[in-house]
Formats: C-alpha cells, sequence, structure tokens
C-alpha cells in the first residue's frame, strides 16, 4: 500500500465495495412494535389541541392577533378620549355663556 | 395490492390497509434509515417513527406523487432530524463534561458494518460508510439513495425535489469527495 497506485487501486475497489448490496431488513414483529407505538402515542384531545398552540405557526398569528386587538382597542380609547372633551367643555361653556349672558341682561334691566 | 387503494383505504382508517403497507414498504424504509444514519437501532426506531406518520397524515398525502417517494421524503428528513438532535445532544454532552458536570464518558460510535454487503466486502465497505458519513447532507443524501438502496438519479432527483443535473452535479462531487477522504485515509494508514 505504499505506492499511490496501490492507494488509488484500493480506493477504486472501497468505492465498488456497495455494489450489489442487499436490502438490510428490521426485526422479526415489525408492524407489532409500530402498532403498540402508534397506541401509545396516541393523544387526548387536550394535548392534540396543545400541540396544535405550540406549532410556531400558530403561536405567531395567535399572538399577532392579540396585539392587533390591543392596539385596536387602544386607538379606539384614544379616539373617544380625545373627542370626549370638546363635548365635555363646549357644553358647560355654553351653558355659562347663557348663563352670563342672562346675567348681563339681568344688570341691564335692573338698572333702566 | 394497488398502490392508490391501499391509501384511499388507510384513510378511511382501515387498520388491514395499513398492516399491509407497512409489510411492503418496512425494508426500504428501515434500509434507507439505516444507510443515512448508520446504527441499526436508531434506523429501527426512525422506520417505526415514519410509520407512525404516515398513519397519522396519510390525509395529507395528495397523490401528486409516488407512494414510495413520499415515504422517502419521510424517512431521509426523520433520519436528519434524530441525526441533528444527536449531535446536539453529542455537543451538549461535551459541553457538560468540559464545565465538569458530566461523569459519562463521551465514546465514539464502533465502525458501521452494513447488514447487506456481501462478506469479502464487509472491511472496505465499513471504511467507505465512515467516510460518506463525513460528506455533506445533499451529497451524502443522494449518494446514499443511489448506491444504498438502488435508486435512478431521476427517482433520487423526486426525492430530494430537485432536478436529475442537480442530482449528477452532486454525486459527482460526493465521488470526488471520497477519493479524497478514502486517499487521505490510506496515506495516513501506512
Amino acid at each position: 500500500m505504499k505506492k499511490p497506485v496501490d492507494i488509488n487501486k484500493k480506493v477504486e475497489e472501497v468505492l465498488g465495495s456497495l455494489d450489489n448490496i442487499q436490502r438490510a431488513e428490521p426485526q422479526s414483529f415489525f408492524f407489532t412494535r409500530v402498532n403498540a407505538r402508534l397506541k401509545r402515542d396516541e393523544k387526548s384531545f387536550w394535548e392534540t389541541t396543545g400541540a396544535f398552540l405550540a406549532r410556531p405557526a400558530v403561536a405567531i398569528a395567535g399572538l399577532c392577533a392579540i396585539l392587533a386587538i390591543n392596539v385596536f382597542i387602544l386607538i379606539q380609547k384614544e379616539t373617544t378620549t380625545s373627542s370626549a372633551p370638546i363635548t365635555e367643555t363646549s357644553q358647560p361653556q355654553e351653558d355659562e355663556n347663557i348663563f352670563a349672558a342672562v346675567n348681563t341682561y339681568d344688570y341691564e334691566n335692573l338698572e333702566p | 395490492m394497488d398502490e392508490r387503494l391501499l391509501v384511499e383505504q388507510l384513510k378511511k382508517g382501515d387498520d388491514a390497509a395499513f398492516k399491509t403497507i407497512v409489510e411492503t414498504w418496512q425494508n426500504m424504509v428501515y434500509n434507507t434509515a439505516l444507510g443515512i444514519v448508520q446504527n441499526a437501532e436508531d434506523a429501527e426506531d426512525i422506520a417505526q417513527e415514519v410509520f407512525v406518520q404516515v398513519y397519522q397524515s396519510i390525509s395529507s398525502f395528495k397523490g401528486e406523487s409516488k407512494f414510495s417517494t413520499w415515504l422517502y421524503r419521510i424517512t431521509v428528513t426523520k433520519s436528519l432530524d434524530h441525526e441533528r438532535r444527536k449531535k446536539r445532544k453529542k455537543r451538549f454532552a461535551f459541553v457538560k463534561s468540559l464545565i465538569g458536570e458530566q461523569d459519562e464518558v463521551i465514546v465514539n460510535p464502533p465502525d458501521f458494518n452494513h447488514p447487506g454487503v456481501v462478506m469479502d466486502k464487509k472491511e472496505d465497505a465499513a471504511v467507505l460508510f465512515k467516510a460518506i458519513g463525513e460528506l455533506p447532507e445533499s451529497q451524502r443524501i443522494a449518494f446514499t439513495l443511489n448506491k444504498v438502496e438502488g435508486l435512478s438519479y431521476q427517482e433520487v432527483s423526486e426525492v430530494m425535489k430537485t432536478t436529475v443535473s442537480s442530482v449528477e452535479s452532486l454525486m459527482h462531487r460526493a465521488k470526488n469527495n471520497l477519493k479524497k477522504k478514502l486517499e487521505d485515509y490510506y496515506k495516513n494508514k501506512r
């Protein structure tokens, strides 16, 4: 095995060692073991639901939905709070103006 | 029995059809897994997992490819997942041993002997399998499907969802890499 020619010959031999390879077979009663595993792996409703929710795509989509709902509620709140002071302050002001107007009127009327 | 009929029956929950499917394709699945993971116990475990998945997700099989192609894809994916898990565990064990939390000794696996190799080629095949194990993932899969499972380049391309020319290229690179690895091995063995 000292000459490169020998090495090349050996390499070619090794590369051809898988020619005519036979299929390997599992040990006997393979189906019985698969069946037993299938029974063992059968999941309850809650396990299946949990596994479904734990899927990255589902979990991320759920998280996005919750965030979107939160943002929507925040925006809704902001629009109601920013519009509410106008109605609150404008109403009493109108009343005060009326009150003042009435008073002015009265004062004017009191001093003829 | 016809492949399509078996699939249809399994979709309806027929256990006898499932038994026929397992018995028809168990050697194919086991041999493919064994060629990739190079360990009999792991290959048995993967083959079981493959059929459990087939039973649970047969409804997702639309019949666009051959059933055997679908089986090969599941087997290759499961085998690669298994290897990644094993490598992760090995790395974790190594780190643990470095910080002195692990008393277990990390042992390198012995040479793999495929039971389907003829007796006088066993030693050479063991050397070859070791070199195959060091190939990049896609080259390893293409080489294993072609040489261990005996699939044509066309069939390999269907399993790997690629073109025949890509498989040819993968095989060419795999053979070159193997030659280099084997040459180094025998040079250093002198």
